[in-house]
């Protein structure tokens, strides 16, 4: 092959440009294995999807720690101090979180001391103000309440629970900590929930690391099993149980880069196998090389371009698809070896090389409708793919001619001659027979979990571990959320007990707190009543200061942001923060919820999601319609109105055909098995655009490009992702049934045009 | 908390504590001259009184009750003024026992290992816990300073102080880090059906 300077210099462009792009953009970082990105999320309310991401994340920083076979209460408590010193001499995690403690983590602690009169203040000022109402003194409030708290301050002294808490005194001599743990405790809404059994112990470890970065979770997995070793040493009677995301992250990024290089392998052998068969030509085998590099490098460098991060599974499907690309080489290369007149190979595979790759890619740019993000990813991947695929071939044949080589006598053999009313019969037959099918047999189904890999071990540990831990499958449950955090918590407050643990302490804005002026002159009674108590007021100066200051306007926002932030393990579900919402995933009947006055959205479950991806398929449909409809007016515009009409319905009948062979092999169509009807009208699109052109032989090309096409999504129809798998059997039958088509058209077309 | 354990302990040196001999003692020579109280002078009580005194404060809380040594090895302490409750110290932990029957489980906080092994009168343990600072003697007492060895304990406890005649450890001083001050006076054992 000799290829003229110019060709060869933009043909170098056309892989280096992109390759370069891949460089710079570093690919490896930026891949995504996150589930969430399957997730319909454009279907989610904003809130609903943030508040979705943090309660995963929330769960996500944990390594969840169960412990079977305690002999005694007094072991399993020595078992979660044991956990308290590994923890605190190991960076990975921290903090130990175990429920049914009496001691709360540290951090949580902190802000709490450090935030009390933000968060705190508010509720302890209306429950005094009741006393105030009921007791009717007749001093003023501000005075009675300074007296009252200095002697409450005293007798608090005199108290079992004075030595834990005097270090705290001076900067909480209102005892706002104490008092929000006594009426927490009296309204039973107590902090940690109650432990299961003396013989178990479950807790939760919180992690510093990213469970989703690789570097860290080898350091999170190198981290547990040193935790697990030790741990059997000092309890060897006990049986030990980790999980995490970060192992059912690792397992499942491991087994999705297997499955991917799998089928890539596999659809590449396949390819190569057929072609060096059918070919019998190294030189073409080569040549074809190039296109298919083309097109993964720039459906590669288009991805990059346009999201921050390429999903695993578009990249799975995506690369599966590109090797469609080999298919113009194909085209072309079939007609280089079998042509003999003059002119440039391009000139007689251009109309339906353009035809086939433009309605292909317009079939794909639909999914840039898809709800589910790695789907849009598709739409962009392989359009740009095949366009640089396209772009490859002009280059490489536009300046080739012919060279006359006896193509495979398989490929050139002729089928019998077919009359007319007997091709038109099987189309109207088989037609109708399909549209029996598909009318009384339809249905529709669709499941997130199609588009993973089932589960292995580290998953199966987790799902039973968050079980264990009654944080799965115990009802729907609701994110709350609003702006204002004071209406969010006024909305907690209405929902049954313990459903916020600080419901009844945190109280902003019910009622009047103190104004500034207030603040001030019960400052100076406070000091004053101190003195008459025997304190010594200047040791509580700073605290006095404090209350002295009008407080900022954004305080309380303020001062929640960092609660939410150090609610340790399950905790964190109960108030979260991001971008400006505060939020909060509770578990409750709906009619509850309904009522509790802000904006609420049911969490996006298994469930929620599974009715989201069914509600995107429905969309999906009716614009696929349209598009459609868009194809065939472009087919009559190129190809005339009888050969465009042959080029549009073909495919259109072996869709339907499609269709009618996934209700009876898979009983239902889905999501996934719709777009594979896409991608095969699009495949027979081109077939029947070459059948259109090429009225006088067999069509060689589109039956080795056909053979390959069916091989690969044969190997797709083998994959372990059910989605794939629908994908590769829904292409592979409807590809069967296209090429049956086009060969009995051409059969019908040599009967009314008698050859040369 | 830390300072009704310590109190424990403090009242077990107390009552076996023998003469200082004329040479300069180390606290092994302290040690070796403790001996626990007999097995069969079990359960054993003893009645205290107790002064707190907070940095924040003008003048001193008083609290006063008896401690029981039990003879399963626990140990009750129990306050009567200003408030009645109970802390009793076992070998998995502390438990604070309410009179309305409320029990709180203290858990097993970083000085409990060390107060243990105080408490069991573990001679081992206890020099490696503890460093002599400093002893003297005054008016027939003897005064004994005391550091904690363990940094973690020595955040809270920065000293203790024993004061004993030939007969008995009379009082005990615990200094806190943060200014805190407990002042314990012990009174020769009673009867032991005189508790509760």
């Amino acid at each position: 092959m000799s290829l003229p300077r110019k060709n060869v210099i933009a043909l170098l462009a056309l892989l280096g440009v992109p390759l370069v792009g891949l460089f710079f953009f570093k690919l490896p970082e930026r891949i995504s294995t996150d589930l969430l990105d399957l997730a319909p999320a454009a279907s989610l309310d904003n809130a609903e999807a943030q508040a979705m991401r943090a309660a995963n994340q929330v769960i996500a920083r944990q390594v969840f720690v169960g412990m079977e076979g305690f002999a005694d209460a007094e072991e399993r408590t020595q078992a979660a101090s044991w956990l308290d010193d590994f923890t605190a001499g190991n960076a990975v995690f921290s903090h130990v979180y175990v429920p049914g403690r009496a001691q709360l983590p540290g951090d949580l602690l902190a802000v709490l001391q450090r935030e009390k009169l933000a968060l705190l203040l508010p509720g302890w000022l209306e429950r005094r103000r009741a006393e105030f109402a009921k007791d009717a003194p007749d001093e003023p409030f501000v005075e009675w309440l300074a007296q009252s708290q200095a002697r409450v301050l005293d007798r608090f002294l005199e108290s079992p629970y004075a030595a834990q808490y005097a270090d705290g005194v001076t900067q909480d001599p209102l005892l706002l900590l104490p008092d929000a743990a006594q009426v927490m405790k009296e309204s039973g809404t107590a902090l940690q929930a109650e432990a299961t059994d003396d013989s178990t112990l479950l807790a939760w470890l919180g992690l510093t690391l990213n469970p989703l970065d690789t570097d860290d979770q080898a350091r999170i997995t190198e981290a547990v099993a040193t935790l697990e070793t030790q741990l059997a040493e000092a309890f060897p009677n006990c049986a030990v149980t980790t999980a995490g995301v970060y192992a059912v992250a690792q397992e499942s990024s491991s087994a999705a880069a297997g499955e991917v290089m799998r089928l890539n392998i596999m659809t590449a052998l396949a390819v190569l196998v057929l072609l060096g068969l059918f070919l019998r030509r190294w030189r073409s085998l080569l040549i074809l090389l190039l296109p298919v590099s083309a097109a993964l490098l720039w459906a590669l460098f288009a991805g990059l371009l346009f999201f921050e991060r390429i999903h695993v599974f578009a990249l799975g499907m995506s690369s599966v698809l590109l090797g469609l690309a080999v298919d113009y080489g194909i085209h072309a290369e079939m007609h280089r070896l079998t042509e003999s007149g003059a002119g440039t190979l391009w000139a007689k595979v251009r109309k339906p090389l353009l035809a086939g790759c433009l309605s292909t890619c317009l079939g794909f740019l639909v999914l840039l409708e898809a709800p589910i993000l790695a789907l849009r990813q598709v739409g962009v991947l392989v359009p740009a793919g095949l366009l640089g695929a396209l772009v490859m071939v002009y280059l490489l044949y536009r300046a080739l001619g012919p060279v006359a080589q006896k193509p495979p006598r398989a490929l050139s053999l002729r089928l019998p001659d077919i009359p007319r009313w007997v091709t038109f019969g099987f189309f109207g037959v088989t037609g109708l027979l399909a549209l029996f099918v598909v009318v009384t047999h339809f249905a529709r189904q669709d499941g997130i979990n199609d588009y993973q890999l089932a589960g292995g071990p580290a998953k199966q540990r987790f799902t039973a571990m968050l079980e264990k831990l009654q944080i799965k499958d115990v009802g729907p449950r609701w994110v709350l959320f609003a702006e204002d955090p004071a209406e969010l918590l006024e909305a907690l407050q209405k929902l049954p007990t313990g459903t916020f643990p600080f419901a009844d302490v945190i109280q902003p804005g019910r009622e009047p707190g103190l104004t500034p002026g207030e603040r001030q002159a019960f400052a100076q009674a406070f000091a004053r009543a101190l003195e008459e108590e025997g304190f010594d007021a200047a040791s509580f100066a700073g605290f006095l200061d404090e209350l002295d200051e009008t407080p900022a306007p954004d305080a309380f926002p303020q001062a929640l942001q960092a609660l939410s932030q150090a609610l340790p393990g399950p905790l964190g579900l109960t108030l979260g923060y991001e971008d400006g919402l505060f939020f909060a995933v509770v578990s409750a009947p709906e009619s509850v919820v309904n009522e509790a006055g802000v904006p609420v959205v049911r969490l996006a479950e298994q469930a929620r999601l599974d009715s989201l991806l069914a509600r995107a398929s429905d969309t999906l449909m009716r614009q696929c319609l349209w598009g459609w409809l868009v194809i065939v007016v472009i087919l009559l515009v190129v190809f005339g109105l009888r050969d465009g009409l042959v080029a549009g319905l073909l495919p259109a009948w072996a869709g339907l055909c499609g269709v009618a062979w996934q209700l009876a092999l898979l009983g239902s169509l889905s999501l996934m098995g719709w777009i594979g009807l896409i991608l095969a009208y699009c495949l027979a699109l081109d077939y029947s655009a070459f059948a259109s052109v090429e009225k006088e032989r067999p069509l060689a090309s589109v039956r080795l490009s056909a053979l390959t096409t069916v091989a690969a999504f044969g190997i797709l129809g083998s994959s372990a992702i059910p989605a794939l798998q629908t994908l590769g059997l829904a292409v592979a039958s409807a590809i069967v049934t296209a090429v049956v088509g086009v060969e009995l058209f051409q059969a019908r077309r040599e009967t009314a045009c008698p050859r040369a | 908390m830390i300072g009704g354990r310590l109190l424990v302990l403090l009242v077990l040196m107390a009552g076996w504590a023998e003469p200082l001999r004329s040479e300069e003692p180390s606290l092994d020579d302290w040690l070796a001259r403790l001996t626990p109280p007999p097995a069969e002078s079990l359960p054993l009580t003893i009645p205290f009184k107790e002064a707190r005194t907070y940095p924040f404060r003008k003048y001193p809380k008083d609290f006063s009750g008896k401690i029981i040594l039990e003879a399963n090895g626990d140990v009750r302490v129990d306050y009567a003024f200003p408030s009645a409750y109970r802390l009793v110290l076992t070998d998995g932990g502390a438990r604070l026992e309410e009179p309305g029957g409320d029990t709180r489980d203290l858990g097993n906080p970083p000085g409990l290992a060390l107060l243990r092994s105080l408490m069991r009168w573990d001679v081992p343990g206890i020099e490696r816990a503890w460093d002599l600072t400093s002893a003297a003697e005054s008016d027939g007492a003897t005064i004994l300073e005391l550091a904690p060895a363990d940094a973690r304990f020595a955040e809270k406890v920065s000293s203790l102080t024993i004061v004993f005649r030939p007969e008995r450890v009379t009082g005990v001083t615990v200094k806190q880090t943060d200014g805190q001050q407990r002042d314990y006076q012990f009174a020769p054992p009673v009867d032991a059906s005189a508790a509760p």
